[in-house]
């Protein structure tokens, strides 16, 4: 524990994360147990604001339960999250998302009997919450609801894969998995959030098929600089490819953080994680 | 091109024109039709055509023709109402189905509107249903007009509803129908053990009047029954209703009904707040129950408890089923197959549930969304 600790702090001492750097997510002591397994344990993290953040770390490491405390979907046994400077730890799911933290989930949780539109805006309508009225009444600003939302999500489908946008009044089950994917990213993003975290982008797609989405979304985030991608994956090359920083969490600990080369020679990591002896 | 779209509208309407035709005299045959042989034929003739038009072949095309042209369909669909009612105008009894008919419609879209779109389970419709009529009936002596007297009976149902739905949405999927239940069977014995509301016996409804105008007072005109205003009145209910249901559909609310009923924790996720759209549509729906039971307890004159029971609200539920969950018009025809079946099947007394059951089954075994399955949105149009 001590060693692990102090493993963070070499990597910090070396300059990966700037002290100026702006935060966006902070979680100070943060622990979650089930019954008796402790899934986070203690876990304080600085996550920068603008920077594509990896989460790494065996089956069972915490990184899912993570997100799941993130987005409120559970409340943390102990410790706190700040977002923006903002204490998010006692707010809920709904309060979260609208505060600016979307997500996507390991496994795709699409209504696959709806239209494609359908799924997508889903991110769409808790930020025009306040109209809601006026949409069903067709008066004042809820006449242009649905055409403005209809071009917002084809012009964001579009950014995935130009053939999605034809699609747009199609069941969501019908599609491929690549295709299914790339809503659920376009869904969390629809909503302008902040912060967007992505549970296992690659999961289930091909080498190449996973390549594009990443480029893709490499795209996205180069025409909005200022959201924060926070991605638990698997495949090392992943990482390797979009993160600037990443965290590798064991036991719901944090062991080490810094870039993936850095973090990836970090004994305790290869130990816990990539299997050297 | 303008033109070749005029001219396809054209044809379009005057299919609408015939359909809607073709449906009202069939309706007519079948309020009037007194030989037993007949009926059953009618009955066949018609659950064949019903069969065939929800099919996978012909649905897509009829949607999107009566989508293009909605607003003439609605037009001329009620006129066809209101004309079916004129030829009926000295039959009260055919009146009165006709009436009970748009009700029972008027309820499924209620009910539609809390299971079909949100998720939330009502067994308790007849309940809702009931406490609109005896408000009609308990405010009946004061004379207020009949707006008065609808609104106040969809705000008595809409609270009580509210009450109820704090425990309600606290709980997930079963434990909230129980609920619901419960709720339905206290009510009626309630009612049953309250002398203030008449007890078992229950209450006389003055009959509603709008503006001076009395329901309850036969038309000088054509020998017409008074039935006739009550059928106009429900149909105006209905068309008032089957217009916000599609309006909600239609908008972000509908989406968003949509996403909490298909998996309430991705709706959280993404921002919408469970109870409250919840508690919303539950509310909703029961102010809407219970203005249109106000309705039908002045119609029938008098309320009981045992008009509002937890069969009745098993038929009501059972008609959204039949017709296809979260289906408007669905849930209007298979309204009036049910009305006319348990009335026109009458002469076989007992057996008219178990052909009704029969039926239910039937449809759920070959045609599990319904007769007229709920469409999926395309807004292909309006951009």
């Amino acid at each position: 524990m001590l060693q692990a600790v102090q493993g963070v702090e070499l990597v910090r001492q070396r300059g990966m994360i700037e002290p100026s750097a702006d935060i966006t997510i902070r979680t100070c002591h943060l622990s979650k147990s089930f019954g008796g397994i402790q899934a986070l344990d203690d876990l304080s993290l600085e996550i920068p604001k603008g920077a594509v953040y990896g989460l790494i770390g065996p089956n069972g490491s915490g990184k899912t339960t993570l997100f799941n405390v993130l987005t409120g979907i559970y409340a943390p046994s102990n410790g706190r999250i700040e977002f923006d400077g903002r204490d998010l730890t006692s707010l809920g799911p709904p309060a979260i998302y609208r505060s600016g933290i979307a997500r996507t989930f390991q496994r795709s949780r699409l209504n696959l009997a709806l239209s494609v539109f359908d799924n997508v805006v889903l991110g769409h309508v808790a930020a025009r919450s306040a109209g809601l009225i006026q949409g069903v009444l067709k008066i004042g600003v809820g006449k242009r609801d649905i055409p403005d939302a209809v071009n917002k999500v084809r012009s964001l489908l579009a950014v995935f894969d130009d053939g999605l946008p034809e699609r747009l009044w199609e069941r969501v089950d019908l599609l491929p998995m690549i295709d299914r994917r790339r809503i659920e990213i376009c869904r969390a993003l629809v909503g302008d959030p902040k912060v967007l975290l992505l549970d296992e982008p690659s999961a289930g797609m091909t080498h190449d098929e996973t390549d594009r989405l990443m480029d893709d979304i490499l795209s996205y985030k180069r025409h909005h600089p200022e959201l924060t991608v926070v991605v638990i994956e698997h495949e090392m090359a992943v990482i390797e490819k979009i993160t600037s920083i990443c965290a590798v969490l064991n036991f719901g600990k944090l062991l080490a953080e810094g870039s993936y080369r850095e973090v990836a020679a970090h004994p305790l990591v290869q130990e816990a994680y990539l299997g050297a002896t | 091109m303008l033109r070749q779209a005029g001219a396809s509208k054209l044809r379009e309407r005057i299919i609408a024109l015939v359909i809607a035709g073709a449906i009202g005299v069939f309706c007519h045959r079948i309020l009037t039709e007194r030989s037993d042989v007949v009926l059953v034929c009618l009955l066949l003739f018609g659950a064949c055509v019903l069969w065939l038009c929800g099919s996978e072949k012909f649905a897509p095309g009829i949607r999107r023709g009566y989508e293009r042209n909605s607003v003439f369909v609605h037009l001329w669909s009620s006129i066809m109402v209101v004309a079916v009612a004129l030829s009926l105008r000295a039959d009260p009894f055919a009146l009165h189905l006709l009436s009970t008919a748009l009700i029972f419609a008027a309820v499924s879209a209620a009910l539609n509107l809390q299971f079909g779109f949100c998720g939330v389970l009502n067994f308790s419709a007849a309940g809702f249903f009931g406490l609109g009529a005896y408000t009609a009936a308990l405010l009946s002596p004061l004379g207020l007009d009949g707006t008065i007297v609808l609104l106040a009976a969809g705000v008595v149902a809409g609270m009580t509803g509210f009450l109820l739905a704090l425990p309600i949405v606290r709980t997930r999927g079963h434990y909230a129908a129980v609920i619901t239940i419960a709720f339905g069977i206290m009510f009626r014995n309630l009612l049953e053990v309250t002398d203030a509301v008449g007890g078992p016996q229950g209450l006389k409804v003055d009959g509603l009047s709008f503006f001076g105008y009395r329901l309850n007072e036969n038309l000088g005109i054509y020998s017409c029954s008074f039935f006739f205003n009550y059928v106009l009145v429900s149909l105006a209910l209905l068309a008032a209703f089957v217009f916000v249901m599609r309006r909600i559909d239609g908008s972000f609310v509908g989406i968003g009904f949509d996403s909490i009923r298909l998996d309430e924790t991705t709706a959280a996720c993404f921002g919408l707040d469970i109870w409250r759209w919840k508690l919303s549509a539950f509310t909703m729906g029961n102010a809407m129950l219970a203005i249109v039971g106000a309705l039908y307890g002045s119609m029938l004159g008098y309320v009981a408890p045992s008009n509002f029971s937890f069969s009745d609200s098993l038929i009501f539920v059972s008609i959204i089923i039949l017709g296809g969950i979260g289906s408007v018009w669905g849930g209007v025809i298979a309204a009036v197959i049910v009305v006319l079946l348990s009335e026109k099947l009458q002469p076989i007394q007992e057996y008219r549930f178990l052909i009704f059951s029969t039926l239910v089954v039937l449809v759920l075994l070959f045609r599990p969304q319904g007769l007229m399955r709920r469409p999926l949105r395309e807004f292909s149009q309006e951009t």
